[in-house]
């Protein structure tokens, strides 16, 4: 079954796509219906041209999925001919941005189908037939090496299927096999057959209970504590070149850690100074400084001491004094532990436009339903049986929704929770759903 | 390695910057009022005999000696310790761990010269009737203020390795009674010392302190000590000689106890 958005190759039987999570039962494998060639989006009988991708198909054509350029996320698809509908330019099949003109490409425009059984009135705002957030300008908060070039160079008459997209892929792909500590009789793992990846510029949930392997987890993917296996950040290695790599990663641990004594501006500055290239003029630090104050609604404070400000604003600082060092990768632990929910919705949505600035931003929370819209992906993880933490869903929120049979995410944590922990144990039960799904 | 060397002086300076700010937004002179106070109180029991006789200079002495260390050691001892969460998020992100301490040591290293200023003016003033009339090297006032300044700076490096060892403030504070007593006992001030105690006494700051406090005032020429040639002691020599090396051991203590904080702090600040 040819994922509709992506492109994955899953089983015929799968229900979701393996690579994005969006329900597969949208489109039938039918030899009746017609497909884009490239795309695989649905046509018209008399559609000449694909309206998602403007593909040219002539005959009726059923979506060939075992060809190489097709054959899902990670492939090659530069030659596949996939275009951005926005502007033309040629992109890979599955990319979620355009690299030309940054707008997103998905198929979450079109009206989803599938039907969500709710007893009461949901509280998870998820867009229906809107789109997206509203697209950031061309290039904002893209360092310069990867701004997207002019826009006009690749109107679609001038589509050609060999034209490279010329930039590094950002995905971050994670594949931990195995997480152990200790040695002899006390060696034990904490994590196990942890496999996903996430696209840039996604906002993702990690959802999981108290001892599930969250924060190992964290420390896994960011390398400071690897694990077995390998993660990759485009084509670095994370744990192999962890040094040339480690600047890219930004981490706000659940505690705030930042000096009460000095003011929030002084903070930002010095933060600055201490991540941005050496060499760079302090006015730069200056301005930078002053940049993610803007952002994160801190110039107000900026004379106030640290240990002086709200709650929220302290989450800010902290937040602005990672945001400064400009990461692509970006680890919350707990971004609104102790904070009341419009406080914890307003940082919610500072990192949303953090993650809409092509930032790929990871939080874990266990307040998952403030601003849940927000997020594009949902990673379950949860301590199974063996005693190690599994990844029990990836994808998107809507789709964990119906995975778990719930209607809110945090009613999640009441279906794999332990019963000592006043869950239901059922853990290895969403575990083993999983595997089947994905065909594992 | 040059670009590593410009990274570590480019931090010291961020962190001495970090430094003075919070000194300057905590109302960081508050803790000279301290200082004055604790030098008030010692110039009261100073004898009328103060650098005149043998025993009320000696004693004079070892009291100013534990003054400033008191003062060196309680000025720092908390100072990694409370941040410690801080410095292991920053050193994950960067930090070298040479560039804060040496910020440390550049900030106490003023903060310790403005104490000992004070300490020295107080003591000046308190004893002017009957004060040193001449010093082994420069004027009495300056010999005393260098000797107060790097008895307390060295204090202030041992209260650094400390807070670099420990964990938490209340470790910290627990373990400071120790480490004065150490100081105390072991000054040679109070006890004649013999073996292994001698040996230890050689590791303390407060002998060489005294040492040189006693060097400057001239001690072996007192009357008692001329009387008594038993008490002239070859460490109290008034000699250029004399005085130079043991500030030269009391800096020296000072640098081994930063480069110590270093390493300890670099092996236990990822723990």
């Amino acid at each position: 079954m040819i994922c509709y958005k992506c492109g994955f190759n899953n089983k015929e039987d799968a229900r979701f796509c393996f690579s994005c999570g969006v329900p597969l039962d949208v489109f039938t494998t039918s030899n009746t219906r017609r497909y884009c060639k490239v795309c695989g989006a649905k046509m018209g009988d008399n559609h000449k041209f694909c309206k998602n991708c403007g593909a040219k198909v002539l005959d009726k054509d059923t979506f060939n999925g075992s060809a190489g350029n097709n054959s899902g996320p990670g492939a090659n698809t530069d030659n596949a001919g996939f275009s951005c509908p926005h502007c033309g330019a040629p992109t890979r099949l599955g990319a979620s941005f355009c690299k030309n003109c940054g707008m997103q490409i998905s198929s979450t425009s079109q009206p989803s189908t599938t039907q969500f059984p709710t007893s009461q009135p949901s509280t998870t705002q998820f867009p229906t037939s809107q789109p997206f957030e509203t697209p950031h300008p061309i290039g904002a908060g893209m360092p310069d090496s990867q701004k997207p070039l002019n826009a006009t160079k690749y109107s679609r008459a001038n589509l050609s299927n060999n034209i490279p997209v010329g930039r590094d892929d950002k995905r971050l792909i994670i594949d931990i096999k195995e997480k152990v500590v200790g040695k002899g009789f006390r060696k034990r793992a904490l994590l196990k057959n942890i496999k996903l990846e996430i696209e840039q510029g996604e906002f993702v949930l990690i959802l999981g209970g108290s001892g599930a392997g969250k924060s190992t987890f964290f420390k896994a993917v960011r390398g400071y504590s690897p694990a077995k296996g390998s993660i990759k950040y485009g084509s670095i290695d994370v744990y192999k070149d962890y040094e040339k790599i480690k600047f890219q990663i930004g981490y706000v641990p659940q505690e705030n850690l930042v000096r009460f004594d000095n003011t929030v501006y002084n903070t930002l500055v010095n933060a600055a100074s201490m991540k941005m290239p050496l060499g760079s003029p302090e006015e730069a630090h200056q301005g930078r400084a002053r940049d993610v104050m803007k952002s994160l609604g801190l110039e107000k404070v900026s004379n106030n001491l640290v240990g002086k400000v709200s709650g929220g604003q302290l989450r800010r600082v902290c937040i602005g004094a990672e945001l400064v060092g400009d990461p692509n990768l970006f680890f919350l632990d707990e971004p609104d532990s102790g904070l009341d929910e419009p406080v914890a919705a307003g940082i919610r949505q500072d990192l949303k436009k953090i993650a809409d600035s092509g930032k790929t931003v990871l939080a874990i929370t266990h307040s998952p339903d403030i601003e849940a819209n927000l997020f594009t992906r949902v990673i379950v993880i949860a301590k199974c049986d063996d005693g190690s933490g599994h990844l029990l869903f990836t994808g998107a929120p809507r789709t964990c929704l119906d995975f778990f049979e719930v209607d809110k995410l945090s009613e999640i944590m009441g279906k794999i929770n332990t019963k000592e922990e006043n869950g239901e144990g059922l853990a290895d039960f969403f575990l083993e759903k999983w595997e089947n799904q994905i065909g594992n | 390695m040059d670009k590593d060397r410009n990274a570590a002086l480019f931090q010291t300076g961020i962190c001495f910057k970090q430094l003075l700010a919070g000194f300057k937004n905590t109302y960081g002179w508050k803790s000279f009022i301290s200082v004055a106070i604790i030098a008030f109180l010692i110039v009261i029991v100073l004898g009328e005999d103060t650098f005149q006789g043998f025993y009320d200079t000696k004693n004079g002495g070892f009291a100013l000696v534990c003054a400033c260390i008191w003062i060196g050691i309680f000025s720092s001892i908390r100072s990694i310790c409370k941040e410690r969460d801080i410095v292991k998020h920053e050193y994950r992100t960067g930090l070298k761990i040479v560039s804060y301490i040496s910020a440390h040591m550049i900030f106490e290293f003023i903060i310790c010269i403005i104490d000992a200023l004070i300490i020295t003016l107080i003591v000046c003033n308190a004893t002017s009737s009957h004060f040193l009339e001449e010093g082994v090297i420069f004027p009495p006032a300056i010999e005393l203020f260098i000797t107060f300044f790097l008895i307390t700076f060295s204090s202030d490096a041992l209260g650094l390795l400390i807070s670099s060892i420990v964990y938490t403030e209340n470790t910290a504070m627990t373990v400071m009674p120790f480490a004065l007593i150490i100081q105390l006992v072991m000054s040679g001030a109070i006890f004649k010392l013999e073996g292994i105690a001698d040996t230890i006494s050689y590791l303390t700051i407060s002998r060489w302190g005294l040492d040189a406090i006693c060097a400057t005032s001239n001690v072996n020429d007192m009357p008692e000590a001329v009387l008594d040639t038993s008490l002239a002691l070859s460490e109290f020599s008034a000699t250029f000689s004399n005085l130079a090396t043991l500030w030269a051991i009391l800096f020296a203590f000072a640098i081994a106890y930063a480069i110590l904080s270093i390493i300890i702090l670099r092996i236990t600040i990822d723990k």
